[in-house]
């Protein structure tokens, strides 16, 4: 197989995302998460090289700094204040969530062959980055839906963002720059509304286990 | 004109804003007087030529702009708006006043003032998009006007089966809208000739929806559940105009300069010929006196339609005269259906809000109460049953007489025969239709005017306040004038083939007829010898409330001879030791029920609500379902997308 520069950091996103969702240690996921990000602010990077755009870079920095950085400590903060560290029970036995995440991977290889080709062909190297992109959001989803605690649907909600970041990246060659940093503001803003309503969320009712969060409905 | 235009948006936008609940109604109702007197006053200034107006840059719709077009057509629509609106605002003071359980009265002028604006725009808009948001506008707001009473059962039931109907009909109308807008490349009214063979189908699709929207046969359901629940200003504006917005659609789109296939025409003119008959027939047996309004709504569009087919018909077969002949007279039929019902509505909120009831089976012997509202009630019964010299009777005579030449020309191929047939059935039908008519009017006006009152409620009621009586005043004063100012609007048109109508004669002959009439009952009256009542009281003794005719006995041998689509039972049960001769006690008991309600409608609406329950369960409550679904959705999507 030759893998171009990009398309190897974003296959290594997918693998870390896979073994996030090996383990029901919140700090270990938390720093599993930090180190997919990393790598797609790299796949960013990569770009940069290839195609000598600024906007690559600059948007690089932002990834790796805020979501990377600044929002697994934010995460790692709240973990720390509520006094939580570990996943109570999952859904889905960890060995199987695993499995079922490799399935998913292959499901994303699947789908990427099929997609129409970018307008621009001159970087070669979508496939690879579009199909994990794809697989991260898959994964993603997956997390959310066999973890209970609030903090573990945070994270599985940002590996899916990481995915359609990914995606368009590959895809489309990203969104405007414009558009781009407002995604990762509304993701910011997200994350930390999402971890001050952890907070009550903890304070009401002693626990973060949205599945006792049955009542919400009408 | 343009800035007038522009005010009356701004105006109209506004009111809302400045807080109804602070405002006394008075203010409001003035507020609402100048508004349609602006409005009337757009539709007189645009009437000699057309004119485009087009909203500056920031206002856009995304494909197209905003564009308003005043021309003959819309002016005339736009007039009759104004005056219907000018009647309800001098009416709906003393109606709020007086009315129990009073609509929220913020609600009900934000939403009236929104209702007006979007049907005075509707009728001006020059494309497809313009003309879609604003008749939005109108359905949504006319909804919530519908919704104002959502505690009892009849209410929601009203308002959830209108709020559908309005659904259906913009999505008939948006879908083939887009069709058209695709096909033309071009969202503009006057670029659209849908002659095509190719464009039936998106032109079914809009001739569906609007036709939803008038309230035709199969689709009137709504009309008899929303009358009853709305306030009768408000149906008053609905029946009078909004129901005619989609005849304006159909006219714009399909009469004006295209000629659809001749088989639409003929469909179109059997369903206007059997809405007509249902609905006469329908009004004739209600119970509810703003549903017999209402059914006769359906009868009147279902007249208008007739005319319009007729004209579409006329068009196909290159008939440009009797096109035109036909179409005068649907529009004229569209005046004067609204000015005449709209009076009708408004007498019939004047009798609600003075008993607290609109059932027949409670009114009676009113006109010893309110005169006045008699009078014009009888005005309005007198126009709606085309008693020459009123205007109902001059555009109902255009109909007929566009349907008798429209004979001629399909006896005029000799092939044609089965067409010229159809147009004779027709002209039957609304024969049946103008009977019935006159039953139902005099049943409506004998049962809530005449006699003795049936319920305490109607014993004690009132005249009802010298402003609703104005109001009433203009709008009946508007029919008697109509009706002989009618030919010489229609000559505005420079119709070749218009007929000239021997009005004075007919007037002259009505007038004696009725005079007769008068002579005859009073020379019979003078000749009886009075009431004596028995000393063993086989006359049943003195009259009372119970011993008159009663609405159901009024409408028993019509109803009996339609009982298959009326669904008519009466079951008697006399009991007693010997029953022949001295029964103990009489129980009689008529049901009646819509044949297209429960056999069509309600197996349908059954489906979606057990659906609807079976979804529901969907809902669980917890975030990791809704994951699953997602995730589920999601996977199965895509794996859709790549191998399709």
């Amino acid at each position: 197989m030759n893998l171009t520069l990009s398309e190897f950091f974003a296959v290594g996103a997918v693998i870390f995302a896979i073994f996030m969702s090996g383990t029901i240690q919140l700090r270990t996921n938390l720093l599993l998460y930090a180190i997919q990000t990393l790598l797609v602010g790299v796949v960013t990077a990569a770009f940069y090289l290839a195609s000598n755009e600024s906007q690559y870079l600059w948007l690089a920095l932002v990834v790796i700094l805020v979501k990377a950085a600044g929002i697994s400590l934010f995460l790692a903060w709240v973990l720390r204040r509520i006094n939580v560290f570990r996943d109570g029970a999952t859904y889905l036995p960890i060995p199987i969530a695993m499995h079922v995440c490799i399935l998913m991977l292959g499901i994303a290889h699947f789908l990427a062959d099929r997609l129409p080709a970018p307008p621009d062909q001159s970087l070669h190297l979508q496939a690879g980055s579009a199909e994990s992109g794809i697989a991260l959001v898959l994964i993603g989803t997956l997390f959310m839906l066999t973890r209970k605690t609030a903090v573990s649907q945070i994270i599985g909600f940002l590996t899916m963002e990481n995915g359609i970041y990914l995606f368009t990246l590959a895809q489309a060659h990203g969104m405007p720059m414009a558009v781009e940093l407002g995604i990762l503001l509304d993701v910011l803003v997200g994350v930390m509304v999402a971890g001050v309503i952890t907070f009550r969320i903890q304070k009401s009712f002693e626990h973060i286990d949205v599945t006792q969060l049955r009542d919400l409905r009408d | 004109m343009a800035i007038v235009a522009v005010a009356t948006i701004v105006l109209g936008l506004l009111v809302p804003l400045i807080s109804p609940n602070k405002t006394s109604n008075k203010v409001l109702s003035a507020v609402l007087l100048t508004f349609a007197l602006i409005i009337i006053y757009l539709g007189v200034v645009a009437f000699p030529e057309t004119r485009l107006l087009q909203l500056p840059q920031p206002f856009y719709l995304g494909l197209a702009p905003f564009v308003f077009r005043f021309d003959q057509l819309s002016s005339i629509f736009l007039v009759l708006l104004g005056t219907l609106t000018a009647a309800v605002s001098l009416y709906i003071p003393g109606y709020l006043k007086h009315h129990d359980g009073s609509p929220k009265s913020a609600a009900f002028w934000i939403n009236l003032f929104l209702f007006v604006l979007a049907m005075a725009s509707v009728v001006v808009a020059a494309n497809a998009l313009t003309f879609l948001l604003y008749w939005e506008l109108m359905s949504l707001s006319s909804a919530l006007l519908v919704a104002q009473d959502l505690k009892t059962r009849s209410g929601r039931r009203a308002a959830f089966i209108y709020a559908g109907a309005t659904r259906l009909a913009t999505a008939f109308l948006a879908v083939g809208f887009l069709a058209f807008g695709n096909h033309f490349q071009s969202w503009s009214f006057s670029d659209w000739h849908p002659e095509e063979p190719a464009l039936l189908p998106p032109s079914i699709l809009i001739l569906l929806g609007l036709s939803i929207k008038a309230g035709l046969w199969p689709f009137h359901i709504w009309l008899p559940y929303a009358h009853p629940a709305a306030p009768s200003p408000v149906s008053a504006l609905m029946s009078g105009f909004m129901i005619k917005t989609a005849i304006y659609a159909i006219l714009r789109i399909f009469v004006l300069d295209t000629a659809l296939t001749p088989a639409v025409a003929l469909v179109l003119l059997c369903i206007g010929a059997v809405s007509a008959v249902w609905g006469s027939l329908f009004a004739l047996v209600q119970e509810d006196l703003k549903k017999v309004l209402a059914y006769s709504s359906v009868e009147n569009i279902g007249l208008i339609t007739v005319a319009l087919a007729t004209s579409m018909y006329a068009r196909s077969a290159g008939n440009q005269a009797l096109a035109d002949l036909a179409m005068v007279a649907a529009v004229l039929h569209c005046i004067n259906h609204g000015v005449f019902k709209a009076l009708l509505f408004l007498c019939a909120g004047s009798v609600d809000i003075r008993t607290h009831t609109r059932l027949l089976s409670r009114l009676g012997g009113l006109g010893w109460k309110m005169p006045s509202t008699m009078l014009l009630f009888i005005a309005g019964c007198a126009c709606i049953c085309a008693l020459p010299p009123t205007n109902g009777f001059a555009s109902k005579w255009l109909i007929y007489q566009s349907l008798f030449k429209s004979l001629s020309l399909a006896f005029a191929p000799t092939d044609q025969e089965p067409t010229s047939l159809l147009f004779v059935l027709v002209i039957g039908c609304l024969a049946l239709t103008s009977g019935l008519t006159i039953a139902g009017y005099t049943r409506a006006a004998g049962m809530v005017f005449l006699g003795r009152p049936r319920s305490g409620d109607s014993a004690h009621a009132r005249e009802a306040d010298r402003e609703m009586i104005l109001a009433k005043t203009i709008l009946a004063g508007l029919c008697l004038g109509l009706g002989i100012v009618t030919p010489s609007l229609a000559n505005l048109f420079n119709i070749r083939l218009l007929p000239t109508l021997p009005l004075p004669v007919i007037a002259v002959f009505f007038l004696l007829t009725v005079l007769f009439l008068y002579l005859l009952s009073r020379a019979a009256r003078e000749r009886g010898e009075g009431r004596r009542v028995d000393s063993w009281e086989c006359g049943y003794g003195s009259f009372n409330g119970r011993t008159q005719i009663s609405p159901e006995s009024f409408s028993q041998p019509v109803a009996y001879l339609f009982r298959p689509i009326l669904l008519y039972r009466m079951n008697s049960d006399i009991t007693g030791a010997d029953r022949r001769h001295f029964p103990d006690k009489i129980r009689s008991e008529t049901s009646m029920k819509s044949l297209l309600e429960t056999s069509v409608y309600k197996p349908i609406v059954n489906l979606f609500v057990n659906a609807g329950k079976h979804l529901a369960r969907l809902q669980a409550g917890s975030v990791h379902m809704y994951l699953l679904y997602v995730l589920c959705s999601l996977v199965g999507l895509l794996l859709v997308g790549a191998l399709l």
